[in-house]
């Protein structure tokens, strides 16, 4: 009951958000470009084999077009734009394993599961109803856009200068209501009842998780001991 | 049941009281109608029966409210949400979770009900109300309906003595209409206590047990049920409410319409790979009025992107007076009022909202639609300082003024009261005299008051209607 199945392999929660931080804090003390490429690749498999095929595709294709203009375009450029350009590209890179893997988490997890795998590890309700809100406004936020992208043509708003002036006051206008409503509904379904909250679904950790954990501890071992 | 006691209530410190010393004995298993003007004070008295109001939304407050013999201004929102549940409006806002299954049993599993229990409750909602179709569903796969079908379910799932709905039809079409009424009705015979605010009142006229009306924060009136349905047409307009019931339906006459200065040849569209519809033809004249109807999620917002040059027909072509316009050209010709006027408005002022038209207006025709609008006294005002219902004339007045040949409108009329539907009806028509109109609508009743023929889109297909007074 609740649970988003898609591809072959379901993780915990609680294993994702691990990872996340394991394999962040990895990419970004680490500097040894051939064991990002394989911690990438990894994740890419990670990705697969629970059935979100879509982002995979998208992050191995950036992650390459990254890889290439660093290694086989920017030695060939002048200095100048050498130095800005190599700060660009470096930060895009070292982002991407934490927005692979951020995808996952969203695409994978009902957010109330979520929010239980929070409570598991007794985070405060002050902390998690407020994030669990956030990682809610994102799919809407995405929906605001279109419309207002929609009115934006309709009004003859051109150029990408000009699309960011206007798309203040709409979005603004839009995201207070939208935030407004989403907090009332769900304060109107007792969400800060203090009372220990039940999960219909078992949440449980299986091989899977516990390997994936053990990978994100090593991780962080290599991060803060070895590096 | 519910005890409102002397009991007003003003938001923030504009002072204006929004509602003025309420007093109201609603009995258990009562199906109670809140009605009146658009802002009458309808929503915030449904807000103070499910505690939003004063725990969620500040204001001053005084008076009590008591439900279930518990003081709701000392009853925390979580210890109310067991007895009383809530529908609200907006279909988009009120869900927490991205699938319909986690919203099942969200209010159960904040209640702390053991798994098991759990999941044999979600049965057992499912059968009851007949929504086995809705069961693991992505929440954003839903249509309008469906979603306030499923909002209600999820309420039912913790079986709550009391339901708050405030204005559950503004979005949907009527096959929804149809299955909340079904719903609404089983709710009454298992003894229930049921609080409305609506505007569309025909669909549960036969449910009413007691009609409040409240004019500006206090309630004017305390109707029975068959008070109520007695009241005769013209005191029905007189207070501002919508019909009783659907009898301004006109003849449909299924017309070929093939001559008019705006045709459309041969028209394909889809949507991410769904056929909406293929090979449509038909024509239409300055004047026509052309209600564009199909259930929800049949592909009438594809239509009118496509209609406007938001996106690319998948075939065929659209020619204004002689001349074929392809995709991106017709912005020049078409202008579309969307549903969320919010997303339209894009100036810090009202009066700036004009200098972002494709032309400059004169100001002397901006002070006139303004006062025609009742918006002139807020001309230097910003848009989020706006009623909901200033903000929709506000994006009227930019659209008339847009002074297209095409004129678009996708639900115009949701939420507004009798006396504000015939408002914008006027300046629709008034509008159409020289020019095409297009009103995306499930209002059948603005259908009837206003349009001259009906378009629907059902079965991949486009049939379209010349509409005659009976």
């Amino acid at each position: 009951m609740g649970t988003m199945k898609k591809g072959i392999l379901v993780l915990d929660p609680r294993t994702k958000i691990l990872l996340l931080l394991g394999i962040n804090i990895y990419v970004f003390t680490n500097s040894y470009v051939w064991a990002e490429i394989i911690v990438m690749a990894a994740l890419i498999i990670l990705l697969l084999l629970c059935g979100v095929y879509k982002a995979a595709l998208k992050s191995a294709v950036t992650y390459i077009a990254l890889l290439a203009i660093k290694y086989f375009l920017l030695p060939f450029c002048p200095e100048i734009i050498l130095t800005s350009l190599n700060i660009v590209v470096i930060t895009f890179r070292k982002l991407l394993p934490c927005v692979t893997l951020a995808t996952l988490l969203v695409q994978t997890t009902p957010i109330r599961l979520l929010m239980h795998a929070l409570q598991r590890w007794h985070l405060p309700q002050t902390v998690i109803i407020p994030l669990a809100i956030t990682v809610r406004y994102f799919p809407t936020l995405r929906e605001e856009q279109q419309a207002i992208s929609d009115a934006m043509k309709l009004r003859n708003v051109h150029g990408v200068f000009q699309k960011l002036e206007y798309i203040y006051v709409p979005l603004m206008l839009s995201a207070s209501t939208t935030a407004d409503e989403l907090s009332q509904a769900i304060t109107a379904r007792g969400i800060d009842n203090p009372r220990p909250k039940t999960c219909a679904v078992s949440m449980r950790f299986h091989i899977q998780d516990y390997v994936l954990c053990f990978v994100a501890i090593v991780l962080l071992i290599i991060a803060f001991v070895l590096l | 049941m519910i005890t409102f006691e002397n009991l007003s209530f003003s938001y923030g410190n504009t002072g204006e009281e929004q509602l003025n010393s309420l007093d109201l004995q609603i009995k258990k298993g009562e199906f109670v109608l809140l009605c009146g003007r658009s802002a009458c004070g309808k929503t915030t008295a449904t807000k103070c029966i499910n505690g939003l109001i004063p725990h969620f939304t500040e204001g001053k407050y005084s008076g009590s409210v008591v439900v279930k013999g518990k003081e709701i201004a000392k009853t925390p929102v979580y210890e109310i949400s067991e007895d009383v549940g809530s529908v609200f409006q907006n279909p988009k806002t009120q869900f927490f979770n991205l699938d319909s299954d986690s919203e099942l049993v969200f209010g159960m599993e904040n209640l702390g009900i053991e798994p098991n229990k759990i999941n044999a409750r979600v049965q057992e909602v499912a059968h009851d109300l007949m929504i086995e179709n809705l069961l693991g569903r992505s929440v954003f796969g839903l249509s309008g309906g469906e979603k306030q079908i499923l909002a209600l379910a999820s309420i039912y799932a913790v079986n709550p003595d009391i339901y708050v709905l405030d204005e559950p039809t503004a979005n949907i079409d009527k096959d929804g209409i149809d299955r909340l009424h079904e719903i609404l009705l089983k709710l009454k015979q298992m003894g229930k206590t049921i609080v409305i605010s609506e505007h569309r009142l025909y669909f549960l006229m036969d449910l009413v047990d007691k009609a409040v009306y409240i004019e500006h924060g206090a309630i004017q009136k305390v109707y029975t049920g068959d008070e109520f349905r007695a009241l005769a047409d013209s005191e029905r307009i007189r207070l501002g409410l919508r019909c009783f019931k659907l009898d301004n339906e006109k003849d449909e006459v299924p017309t070929k319409c093939n001559s008019g200065i705006l045709e459309i040849d041969n028209l394909s569209v889809s949507y991410k790979n769904r056929t909406i519809f293929s090979n449509a033809s038909f024509a239409a004249a300055r004047g026509d009025i052309i209600a564009v109807t199909g259930r929800n999620g049949s592909g009438k917002s594809a239509f009118l992107r496509v209609l406007c040059g938001l996106m690319k027909e998948k075939a065929g072509r659209i020619v204004f007076d002689g001349k074929p316009y392809p995709y991106k050209k017709r912005r020049e010709l078409c202008y579309m009022t969307m549903q969320d006027v919010v997303h339209q408005l894009f100036s810090d002022s009202v009066w700036e909202e004009f200098s972002l038209l494709n032309k400059t207006v004169d100001e002397q025709e901006i002070t006139k639609i303004l006062r025609r609008l009742d918006l002139l006294d807020y001309k230097d005002k910003h848009p989020m300082t706006l009623s909901g219902g200033q903000k929709q004339r506000l994006a009227l007045a930019v659209a008339t003024l847009a002074n297209k040949d095409i004129m678009i409108f996708d639900e115009p009329t949701s939420g507004l009261d009798y006396g504000n539907m015939i408002k914008v009806c006027e300046l629709i028509k008034e509008l159409s005299s020289n020019r095409i109109v297009f009103v995306a609508t499930h209002d059948r009743e603005l259908m009837g008051l206003l349009c001259t023929r009906r378009m629907e889109i059902s079965n991949e297909s486009i049939s379209v209607y010349d509409l005659t007074t009976k």
